[in-house]
């Protein structure tokens, strides 16, 4: 180490200041050989004592308790308009608060239907109580296909054949065929689509595939105010 | 009163335990609770900060009474801007002193009464001169060094003399004193070589001026 570098790391030694261990070792080697770098440890260490001494004496300084008292009397004077953690908190319920209203605004409109649940159905006649059964075949014709298999594709507005068949794909479904003899037509009804057994076909009068029998079909079936099924079409 | 003297033990004890659980909280805990106007965090966060920012002011100024305003005026800003403490920029000691420096500039600029080295009477004895005399006169003489020693420091220019007080006198890492002075730890290291090398030369001069005085 020459006396350049010494300079540079004249103070850190003085001062004890953490340094690398070589440097140190160094610096203090060439403080022993350098008459003038000796002189400059000395004055430097002598000055750290010194401000040692002064540190240690205004160690016990403290402000006057007048200044704690006036303090105290501020702080019992002071609003805290800005209180950060219950700023924080009130912030976070805001928060919460809106975006559950958002949710369950959004969660409404998804799920609402545009009109009531009731969808209109066909005039459903009573068949003729004397003759022959009449073995209806599934005549299907082509309305929309429902974007959920859940009851809640029952719950949409029957949108017009336009819509249908621009909008969402197409399906092929039967005209209604009633369940049950009800002199009372059914003006009114709920819809909803269901899974059948394909043997349900027979049921009705239909003809089925013995070897797919097992398979399930989709369904519309129509409800009346009293819950009770009133009419069936077949969906393809 | 029977019944105030054995609640009052108990209420006592509450307030001790509390204020025991309060000692042992970070500054930012204690802060977070002076915010919900809690008198007792408020307290042990003076009690526990005050020395360092009154010492620092008065080192600074060396005057008391502005040592004792700033004090104050730092700890009615913490009441009002607490929330202008930002934890991620560093402890809040390190804040504390970044305002109380603010705080003694303005003062400072205001009045220019600070003392000047050569103005003051003095004994210019230094401490290693006199080892082999008595105790007495060797206490004495030391306190006349450190009282140059203080003259010195404030005559210092005011960045060179933060950097003095943080570093030798509050004993701060150069990091912690970057923080508060808000510069680099080179800039800090730099002020404080260049401090103590005027250190040393005033008060190399003092002695040699004295020597001659006493031949």
């Amino acid at each position: 180490m020459n006396c350049t570098e010494f300079e540079s790391v004249v103070v850190d030694i003085a001062r004890g200041e953490l340094m690398e261990a070589a440097a140190r070792r160094e610096g203090l080697a060439h403080a022993t050989g350098c008459e003038r770098c000796g002189r400059r440890l000395t004055n430097e260490q002598r000055l750290s004592g010194l401000l040692a001494v002064a540190a240690g004496e205004d160690a016990g300084r403290n402000a006057p308790v007048a200044v704690e008292q006036a303090l105290l009397s501020a702080f019992h004077e002071t609003e805290f308009a800005v209180r950060p953690g219950r700023r924080i908190w009130w912030l976070g319920a805001a928060g919460a608060a809106v975006a559950a209203l958002l949710m369950l605004t959004f969660s409404v409109m998804v799920r609402k239907p545009r009109e009531p649940e009731i969808v209109k159905v066909p005039t459903l006649m009573p068949a003729p109580a004397t003759g022959p059964a009449k073995i209806i075949a599934p005549v299907y014709r082509e309305t929309r296909k429902p974007r959920a298999r859940t009851l809640r594709a029952a719950h949409r507005k029957p949108s017009t054949p336009k819509s249908q068949s621009t909008e969402r794909g197409r399906e092929v479904v039967t005209e209604f065929i009633p369940v049950v003899y009800d002199p009372e037509p059914v003006e009114h009804g709920r819809m909803v689509r269901v899974r059948l057994p394909r043997s349900a076909l027979a049921a009705f009068g239909l003809p089925i595939n013995e070897q797919r029998a097992e398979e399930t079909i989709q369904a519309d079936v129509v409800l009346g105010e009293d819950g009770l099924a009133r009419a069936v079409r077949f969906v393809k | 009163m029977p019944l105030q003297y054995l609640t009052e033990p108990v209420a006592v004890r509450r307030l001790n335990c509390w204020m025991k659980v309060l000692t042992n909280l970070a500054d930012d805990e204690l802060l977070r609770l002076m915010a919900s106007k809690n008198e007792h965090a408020f307290t042990v966060l003076y009690q526990r900060r005050q020395g360092a920012v009154y010492r620092f002011a008065l080192q600074m100024s060396g005057s008391p009474s502005v040592a004792e305003e700033t004090t104050q005026e730092v700890f009615l800003i913490l009441l009002h801007e607490g929330s202008g403490y930002d934890p991620a920029r560093g402890p809040l000691a390190s804040y504390l002193y970044g305002v109380a420096r603010r705080l003694v500039w303005r003062r400072m600029a205001q009045d220019r009464t600070h003392v000047q080295i050569g103005e003051e009477e003095e004994d210019g004895r230094m401490p290693e001169q006199l080892i082999a005399r008595s105790e007495v006169e060797s206490d004495l003489v030391r306190d006349q060094a450190v009282r140059s020693l203080r003259r010195a420091i404030l005559a210092l220019p005011v960045a060179y003399r933060e950097a003095v007080v943080l570093c030798d006198l509050h004993e701060l890492s150069y990091a912690e004193a970057a923080r508060a002075l808000g510069c680099a730890v080179g800039t800090v290291r730099s002020r404080l070589h260049r401090a103590r090398a005027l250190l040393s030369e005033r008060l190399a001069s003092k002695r040699s001026s004295s020597s001659g005085c006493l031949v």
